[in-house]
């Protein structure tokens, strides 16, 4: 047990660096000179050699990196090169609202791709069958953000009551806040809940012509307990894996989601900035982005052992 | 069902059976025609249509008539012709990047699995330090530093899919290489690189078959997210996502300037996801799927 948790921890550690490294380059990476775009392009080359100094642009680019590394562990991220905000402040009041969004669609995707799945594979070859599969082969095809315009469309028509981009913190209202978030949490889970779908009939399927399912329908399980007891138990762990791979899927689709429904979260900062070329911005906050979903699957791995008893003993995984 | 019925069917089967790899199968079939079919399209409706896709006109939003069968959009464009015209740089973006992930990405999956060992541990892990950065953060790094365009799309989408090429493919070398007929050619005096060519590459193309239409269909996603962002290919070059973010303002007006790229899209994502289970029914019937 120790042994798995010790290299998962690792693991995650060694991606957050990564990631760290790649954002870092990203500012040395641009073209151009980052003092000249904060003191404008009319500003003298003293002023310009003194912005440099400021930034620590004149250290050698290994020291650079481990300064900002040291700061950015601290929670300082730098500031805007526009308005001169604290970066972390920005991803600090933003962060929230894209895991909840997140969390919030990993719900809805659960609640109906995990049920789904099951239903689909207790009726294998069925019509039943059919319809949940074409449904969650639609839900893949189909991108979050085209779901997303075609609902705000339907809603705006047929229910202009619907509170639609006016975002309000869950601390404030929490219940107007689920009501905002329920829309954009749907077209997040369609696309999720699909690959929990194929996955989880996969899986079912799979431990359904097992031997010990065999064994236990002899000793006179009912198809309920046959279900729940036996099959469920086995089938979640390739389904756990599969999910936990596909989350960045998931953190990279409330990028565009905030963007159809107007919400303050990480993401449409990621996008603003970007398009204004604020690099110190974009780099904290993509950062703060990665280690978030670095560490959602940090606590998916610590789910593991508690349906897969044997990687509490061995440490070892099986993987689906 | 009655026995006559039944009977016919089963002399099928076995007739088909002595040639499995060429047997009728829907889903391979329902996916390459669509793509066919709009890869056609694209390429005849930049030949041969009446308008280009950058034509402005004075007719604004005029909704389907005989001139513009699906209408105008803000601008006066055609929007049949911006739709297909879109289909040609999304299909040249998810065909351009996905080919460049496969060209690194299989070489890499071969090399570790057929060297195992020290080798393998360290590009594996590299692989899935790279896999553990969700894509389309990468993607935004990417198109952060430089000026978005379609090639921009393609290189940056190409790398970033080198891993799951790498990683798919490197289990069944993992496999092939302990089999007799790679053992036989070591002992002969064989050497590495022209057994990985010869004996293990043939093996492990199956997967990254499949994977190749995964990655397409994702590529294809991608884009048209990143285009809808401002981040794709610029306009007034059309493409999917961009048209969806431009006709989100006048949809109440005119739907279809919302509908119309969404559903192409996602019929192009369909028609990939489509080959991709196809192929997995041709290449391993029996076994389990690894994607969805």
């Amino acid at each position: 047990m120790l042994r798995y948790l010790s290299i998962r921890l690792v693991r995650s550690l060694a991606v957050v660096l990564c990631l760290s490294a790649i954002v870092f380059a990203l500012a040395h990476l641009v073209p151009g000179d980052p003092a000249a775009l904060i003191a404008g392009e009319n500003s003298t080359p003293q002023l310009r050699a003194q912005i440099t100094h400021q930034l620590g642009l004149d250290q050698p680019v290994w020291s650079q990196y481990l300064s900002w590394i040291g700061h950015a562990v601290r929670g300082d991220l730098g500031s805007s090169l526009l308005d001169g905000q604290s970066v972390g402040a920005q991803v600090a009041t933003r962060l929230p609202v894209s895991l909840e969004l997140a969390v919030y669609a990993a719900v809805v995707a659960v609640l109906w791709g995990i049920p789904a799945g099951i239903w689909s594979a207790m009726h294998q070859g069925h019509a039943k069958d059919r319809v949940v599969n074409s449904a969650a082969f639609m839900g893949l095809a189909v991108p979050p953000f085209v779901v997303g315009t075609v609902m705000v469309l339907l809603v705006s028509t047929l229910a202009p009551a619907w509170p639609l981009f006016s975002f309000v913190p869950f601390s404030q209202d929490p219940l107007l806040n689920l009501q905002v978030l329920l829309l954009p949490a749907i077209a997040l889970g369609i696309p999720f809940g699909a690959t929990l779908c194929r996955y989880m009939r996969a899986a079912v399927l799979d431990v359904e012509g097992q031997d010990f399912m065999r064994t236990a329908a002899a000793k006179g399980a009912g198809r309920r307990r046959l279900m729940l007891r036996h099959a469920l138990r086995n089938a979640l762990v390739p389904v756990v894996t599969a999910g936990g791979l596909q989350l960045g899927v998931l953190v990279g689709g409330t990028v565009i989601i905030e963007q159809v429904f107007a919400l303050p979260g990480l993401g449409s900062l990621i996008v603003n900035s970007i398009t204004q070329h604020d690099f110190t911005v974009i780099q904290g906050a993509i950062l703060a982005l990665g280690a978030s979903y670095v560490l959602i699957n940090l606590v998916t791995d610590l789910v593991y052992p508690l349906i897969d008893p044997r990687i509490r003993t061995t440490g070892a995984r099986r993987d689906g | 069902m009655t026995v006559e019925s039944t009977a016919p069917a089963v002399t099928v089967t076995t007739a088909r059976r002595r040639r499995p790899r060429l047997g009728w199968n829907p889903t391979l079939t329902t996916g390459v025609c669509v793509l066919g079919g709009m890869v056609a399209l694209a390429l005849l409706i930049g030949a041969f249509g009446r308008y280009a896709a950058t034509d402005v006109s004075d007719s604004l939003l005029t909704g389907p008539s005989g001139s513009h069968w699906l209408g105008t959009d803000n601008l006066g464009r055609d929007l049949f012709t911006r739709t297909f015209g879109a289909a040609r740089q999304s299909l040249l973006v998810a065909f351009g990047a996905t080919t460049l992930a496969a060209l690194i990405g299989v070489p890499i999956g071969l090399v570790a699995g057929y060297n195992a060992r020290r080798l393998d541990a360290v590009l594996m892990a590299a692989m899935d330090t790279a896999m553990s950065i969700p894509s389309v953060l990468l993607a935004l790094v990417l198109v952060s530093v430089f000026t978005p365009g379609m090639w921009v799309l393609i290189g940056g989408m190409g790398l970033i899919f080198v891993p799951y090429f790498a990683r798919i493919v490197r289990a069944p070398a993992l496999t092939v290489r302990e089999r007799d007929f790679v053992s036989a050619a070591r002992i002969a005096g064989v050497r590495s690189p022209v057994i990985i060519v010869r004996h293990v590459l043939p093996n492990v193309l199956s997967s990254a078959l499949v994977q190749y239409a995964n990655t397409a269909a994702t590529c294809v996603l991608v884009e048209a997210s990143l285009s809808y962002l401002g981040l794709g290919i610029q306009p007034p070059t059309p493409s999917w996502g961009r048209m969806i973010f431009e006709g989100q303002r006048y949809m109440k007006d005119d739907p279809l300037l919302v509908i119309v790229p969404g559903i192409t899209l996602a019929v192009a994502t369909a028609a990939f996801g489509l080959i991709s289970d196809g192929l997995q029914e041709q290449l391993n019937p029996r076994g389990k799927r690894r994607t969805p």
